[in-house]
């Protein structure tokens, strides 16, 4: 059998992925080997992962081709690497190679704590499974290493079970998962059931009506509720906070982004392209995603959960632009559809690099500090000068600002709904207009959410000990973070080499020949850049024409006059006693915000005071403030509470303990059965 | 290069005109207080006065607090660049460009908050959390109002929509334009720091914004900062005055270099209009709460949207 690079590259990468965590848990006993091992053999896996895709996704064929037979029935591996999975297992083997690198310092957060095998043979295992269902080509397949996926991910969610909240953060990830998992599962066994077979080809005739509207239902939720798109978002901002942050790189950054694999192999290849209506649905799921997610990352203190939080905002934007690829192929505009699909892969890669960077810098300052509060924190940025500078340079990508990729992503979106709101009349243009008001709005959110961050946490002086103490992480942390930091400033530059990669990984995801959305016609215009990897592109030219001035002002400034500079306290208005505590605090930073949607945030205060010999003189004031998290209390909180209290009455009649009734239970549903036999 | 050429010479008219609005404002409002006030072009003599400044720089301060005058400047002249002057004389322009503007409007910001709250002192925080509040429930009514005008032109660019509305002669009086242009008046007010959003003027902890953010800068950093601002003030100006007084572009577009010559002036003094009109509504309105700033944001993202909507259901 001669075998391509390809298929050269991809056998190397499954060694490598499987090797690591399987030595790394022989070698638990001594850590520092564990590690090494993980981290070594995790790179060289996503190296070579990374080698396969990009043959893949540069080459003409039809991409990579495994069937595996066992003698189970069901079970045969079928493995595909076609352009879009390509393009995930890509995306998973960047991120991977920069968790591999930093795990080697970050397991000195865990050494002597927790066992360090374990770690990493779950997290080696997770990639595994993670890189099987971007691969997977039967459902059974699919779906067994979903599960594992989601399971794997649970175990490492709980990975320091001593931890407040963790427990219930890992129960809640669990059972939302499983809500998810069992949609899905009803709608895969309805799409083998229709083809016929396990093979995850497109459907020979495309579904029409309440069928097609009742699989592309049950596919949204199994794969919103995957992603954390609103309103099954709730359980992300628990379990991401909970895991180890180079897991929480893994999952903020890939896992979440299964749901963008799915839906996109679902709803634009299986299903055929899904209609008006359904690109509709994900348009108003995607604005409510962002908005809701980018309110509470703006109002979060905990660094964490303030970055799971934009994740939520980040995967509504994808979906939005998932759905306005939907309306504008469904309405005849494939150039703004083609832009659209194009924005959501291009935003689902870009968002990868920085969130998994951001997560990892979270990582850091949690491991140099031992508190993810940014209001323990302050002034970092001169104790751990490089993860601050990268930890900018993340933020400016989260707040999608030029001159980072984060900024690339939204603009081929809102240009993809401009084509809408110019060419398609009223219907299409009111709603597309206020798709790109959302994006805009979440967009200018999260970069006040980020100042929050990083003016609290990094800018002026240290509120507590641990963060005047902080010291700089060792090199393999931040290298890793300088790694991912550095790819989103190449594509926020020159997108042009990551625009190639999208259209080639958009291919199989169009079972009609689809006008590229760089390759010529309208769409063309519309688009950033005037010609592929070409370098007169506007906007690197317009960045480098602003970077000329600033740095034409500097050298000016630097000839012509050498202003004295003198350091002094800042000012306090001549009392001298500036404290660290009277700086701004992350809460009082959205309070503004929180007034403004007082409707959505429901914010509560309670002051109390210890008296003290008089009223002016207190012994102790206490003051707290809270807000609601409305879709949990208005919509979780009262399901659940009926469910339980459902749940209780019924057992009392279906379950009361008599064996008699039982025995009736095994005898109704035999009969059942042996009926259906009978009709079927 | 001949693009180029263009672009300096665009940029060079933008740095040399964008102090002048400023002394317009503050002139209008000594007149209507019947004091004489100070000269035109005080602006320009506190620029050169700050920039012979020396500095004196919080201790707490990082490499932030230095780079963000840059970064300011930079995004500024930045998105100026395209934003023309003179439509019709061709520059930076592409398609989507007014994406871009916003978000390098945003780069500015973004350093400018956090130049605030780098020397930890409780009015920077304050600043700057009033900035990015008010400036995310405004940026929605901006993109409104360009995708509005975009509708028209064709494409979402300022050079298109620029060079489209001095097509439109007297047909800028359409309702759905005064609707856009109250919008982009309250963005324009919101943006620059201006009563009744912000009050320049004023060292009152309860009121400001922008003076909060750049309290601790001094001389030829805050020098870069307040230019900074002046440029971003002037785009907003040129957007205001070349679309809602369109009057003589048509006829200067074809005219070669002589419209190049004659247009200049014609849209300086655009500008200044604009900028006396800002003078006067200043002078009739007063500082607003700053919870109430959010209902101004609401108004304009409305009568953006309002406008929109005619345009696009009763066609312009």
């Amino acid at each position: 059998m001669s075998m391509s690079h390809g298929d050269l590259w991809f056998q190397w990468m499954w060694i490598f992925l499987a090797t690591a965590p399987l030595g790394a848990l022989l070698l638990g006993q001594w850590p520092r080997a564990s590690t090494l091992w993980a981290s070594a053999f995790g790179a060289l896996g996503s190296l070579a992962g990374i080698g396969a895709s990009l043959i893949v996704l540069g080459g003409s064929g039809g991409g990579l081709r495994w069937t595996i037979d066992t003698a189970l029935p069901f079970l045969t591996a079928d493995i595909c690497l076609d352009a879009l999975a390509a393009f995930f297992l890509l995306l998973l083997s960047v991120v991977n190679l920069a968790v591999s690198i930093y795990i080697q310092g970050y397991a000195a957060h865990y050494a002597g704590r927790r066992p360090l095998g374990v770690l990493h043979f779950l997290t080696g295992t997770f990639v595994m499974a993670m890189a099987g269902v971007f691969v997977a080509h039967s459902y059974t397949l699919f779906f067994l290493l979903w599960e594992a996926m989601s399971l794997l991910s649970f175990f490492l969610v709980v990975f320091e079970p001593e931890e407040r909240g963790t427990p219930q953060a890992g129960m809640f990830y669990l059972v939302m998962t499983h809500l998810g998992s069992a949609f899905l599962l009803v709608g895969l066994l309805g799409l083998m059931a229709l083809s016929g077979g396990q093979g995850m080809t497109p459907l020979a005739t495309p579904l029409t009506g309440p069928l097609r509207w009742g699989f592309f239902a049950l596919f949204l939720v199994g794969f919103a509720t995957k992603g954390g798109v609103a309103p099954l978002h709730v359980w992300l901002p628990y379990a991401h906070p909970a895991a180890p942050s180079s897991v929480s790189a893994l999952m903020s950054g890939v896992m979440i982004k299964t749901a963008v694999y799915g839906m996109v192999r679902f709803f634009f290849d299986l299903l055929g392209p899904v209609g008006l209506g359904e690109g509709a649905v994900l348009m108003g799921l995607g604005g409510l995603s962002a908005l809701t997610g980018v309110a509470y990352a703006y109002t979060d203190r905990n660094i964490k959960r303030m970055l799971a939080y934009s994740s939520i905002e980040n995967m509504g934007i994808i979906t939005l632009f998932l759905g306005t690829g939907a309306v504008a192929i469904a309405t005849g505009h494939p150039g703004a559809g083609a832009l659209g699909l194009g924005a959501a892969l291009l935003h689902t890669l870009n968002h990868a690099l920085f969130k998994g960077m951001l997560f990892l810098g979270a990582g850091s300052v949690h491991q140099a500090t031992h508190t993810k509060h940014m209001d323990d924190l302050g002034g970092l940025m001169k104790t751990m000068p490089r993860t601050g500078a990268l930890m900018l340079l993340g933020g400016l990508a989260l707040a999608s600002i030029v001159p980072m990729n984060g900024f690339i992503g939204e603009w081929l979106g809102l240009q993809s709904l401009a084509i809408l709101v110019m060419r398609g009349g009223a219907a299409l243009g009111i709603p597309a207009l206020l798709g790109a008001a959302t994006v805009c709005l979440a967009g200018a959110l999260a970069a006040g959410a980020v100042v929050k961050f990083l003016g609290v946490a990094f800018l002026g002086t240290p509120r507590t000990r641990p963060a005047a103490e902080a010291q700089e992480v060792p090199p393999s942390m931040w290298g890793a973070q300088a790694f991912l930091g550095g790819l989103c400033l190449l594509g926020g530059l020159f997108p042009g080499p990551f625009l190639a990669l999208v259209r080639r990984g958009l291919a199989p995801a169009l079972t009609t020949p689809w006008p590229s959305p760089l390759a010529g016609g309208v769409a063309f215009l519309w688009a950033p850049m005037r010609g592929e990897l070409s370098s007169a592109w506007p906007l690197g030219a317009i960045f480098l024409g602003a970077a000329a001035v600033v740095v034409l002002t500097w050298g000016l400034w630097k000839t012509i006059r050498h202003p004295e500079i003198r350091r002094y306290g800042t000012w306090d208005c001549g009392y001298g006693t500036l404290s660290p505590r009277m700086q701004y605090s992350a809460r009082g930073f959205a309070n503004p915000l929180v007034i403004v949607f007082r409707a959505l945030f429901r914010p509560t205060r309670e002051l109390s005071v210890v008296p003290g010999p008089s009223p002016y003189h207190p012994r102790g004031v206490r003051y707290t403030t809270r807000t609601e998290r409305l879709f949990e209390s208005r919509l979780y909180l009262p399901v659940m509470d009926r469910a339980s209290r459902l749940s209780r009455l019924a057992r009392g009649f279906i379950q009361t303990g008599s064996i008699h009734l039982y025995l009736v239970y095994i005898f109704v549903t035999l009969l059942a059965l042996l009926l259906y036999a009978r009709i079927a | 290069m001949r693009t180029l050429m263009e672009l300096v010479l665009h940029l060079a008219l933008v740095l040399a005109l964008a102090p002048l609005p400023g002394g317009v404002i503050r002139k209008i409002k000594a007149f209507v207080q019947k004091r004489q006030g100070p000269s035109l072009f005080q602006e320009y003599r506190d620029l050169r006065k700050l920039f012979r400044k020396d500095m004196v720089i919080s201790d707490r301060a990082s490499w932030v607090f230095f780079a963000a005058p840059f970064v300011v400047f930079g995004s500024s002249v930045a998105a100026a660049a395209l934003v023309p002057l003179l439509p019709w004389a061709g520059g930076a322009e592409f398609p989507g460009d007014v994406f871009l503007v916003i978000s390098l409007l945003a780069l500015g910001r973004f350093f400018l908050a956090l130049g605030g709250m780098d020397p930890g002192s409780t009015f920077g925080g304050m600043g700057s959390s009033r900035e990015m509040t008010i400036s995310a429930l405004l940026e929605p009514a901006f993109l409104v109002f360009t995708l509005a005008l975009g509708l028209q032109a064709g494409a979402p660019s300022f050079g298109v929509i620029l060079r489209h509305a001095a097509t439109l002669g007297t047909a800028v009086w359409h309702p759905s334009f005064l609707l856009l242009l109250f919008s982009l008046i309250l963005v324009t007010l919101g943006e620059t720091a201006r009563i009744p959003v912000d009050d320049p003027s004023t060292h009152l902890e309860l009121t400001m914004v922008h003076e909060a953010m750049v309290l601790e800068y001094s001389g030829p950093f805050l020098a870069l900062m307040e230019y900074g601002a002046a440029v971003k003030q002037l785009l907003f100006l040129t957007v205001l005055a070349q679309v809602f007084l369109p009057f003589g572009n048509a006829a200067l577009a074809g005219m070669g270099i002589g419209g190049v010559v004659l247009g200049l002036p014609l849209a300086a003094a655009k500008v200044l209009v604009m900028a006396a009109v800002a003078g006067v509504a200043e002078v009739f309105t007063v500082k607003l709460r700053i919870f109430s700033v959010p209902n101004l944001a609401a108004m304009a993202f409305i009568a953006a949207f309002l406008g929109f909507l005619n345009l696009m259901v009763f066609g312009g």
